[in-house]
């Protein structure tokens, strides 16, 4: 499932992906596919994209 | 590539952190069976001569090399891992590449060059001219042909594995 509030907040905060990926350390591509919801970020990069996006694990992550 | 990853818990549900320590593991296998290998040849060559076969081991060496670089293209994870060591290096993984390369090159041209000069010259200006002659012909012949190992195939597979990102975020 896409992760559209990610996508948000990352618009909201004026980032591009290889912005947000440079932030929390990883490759451009990986935030393309967690925001495709393709692949499951572990806790530790969750944390990171929140503190990166100022918004929390529950704001991006949990599914109604 | 499923045959190579079987897992006796397919189908229940895998414990992450089980998993993550046996990928540890794993990796930690990979390297040893790598120095395994290498001190192999090394010890062969030391205690048996420079004759001695060491094809299994260049043989181990290179298909676990090259498996892992195909592997990693056609996932698309090499062109990520270049992309996130860029960033945070002083060198690109292309300069990398070409000084790699050519040192390989260099090395064994200076390693065949002191061998002709040793081996097959009388001494003197002999030795030298054959030393220059060898080495100069050998780094013509072993730059590009390690280049081309190094850089050119460091190209080709982050070309491929950019090309199966961009499928992949289609």
């Amino acid at each position: 499932m896409k992760n559209i509030r990610m996508k948000l907040a990352r618009v909201e905060k004026d980032l591009s992906q290889e912005q947000l990926a440079q932030l929390v350390g990883v490759s451009r591509q990986t935030i393309g596919l967690i925001e495709l919801g393709k692949y499951n970020p572990s806790l530790s990069l969750c944390v990171a994209i929140c503190k990166a996006l100022s918004k929390t694990l529950n704001d991006l992550f949990w599914e109604e | 590539m499923k045959w190579f990853t079987w897992d006796p818990n397919q189908g229940k549900h895998a414990d992450e952190r089980v998993v993550n320590l046996q990928n540890k593991i794993y990796r930690e296998a990979y390297t040893l069976i790598m120095l395994i290998s290498l001190a192999s040849i090394i010890v062969k060559f030391v205690m048996l001569g420079k004759d001695t076969p060491v094809i299994t081991e260049i043989v181990i060496l290179l298909a676990s090399s090259l498996y892992y670089l195909i592997r990693s293209a056609s996932l698309g994870i090499y062109s990520d891992a270049v992309e996130v060591h860029d960033r945070t290096s002083k060198f690109k993984m292309s300069t990398k590449n070409i000084i790699a390369g050519s040192a390989l090159g260099l090395g064994l041209a200076l390693y065949f060059g002191f061998r002709s000069a040793t081996l097959y010259a009388d001494g003197g200006l002999q030795s030298l001219w054959y030393f220059v002659l060898v080495a100069f012909v050998s780094l013509m012949i072993y730059v590009p042909l390690f280049l081309l190992l190094t850089f050119g195939l460091h190209k080709a597979a982050n070309k491929a594995s950019m090309h199966v990102n961009k499928e992949e975020l289609e």
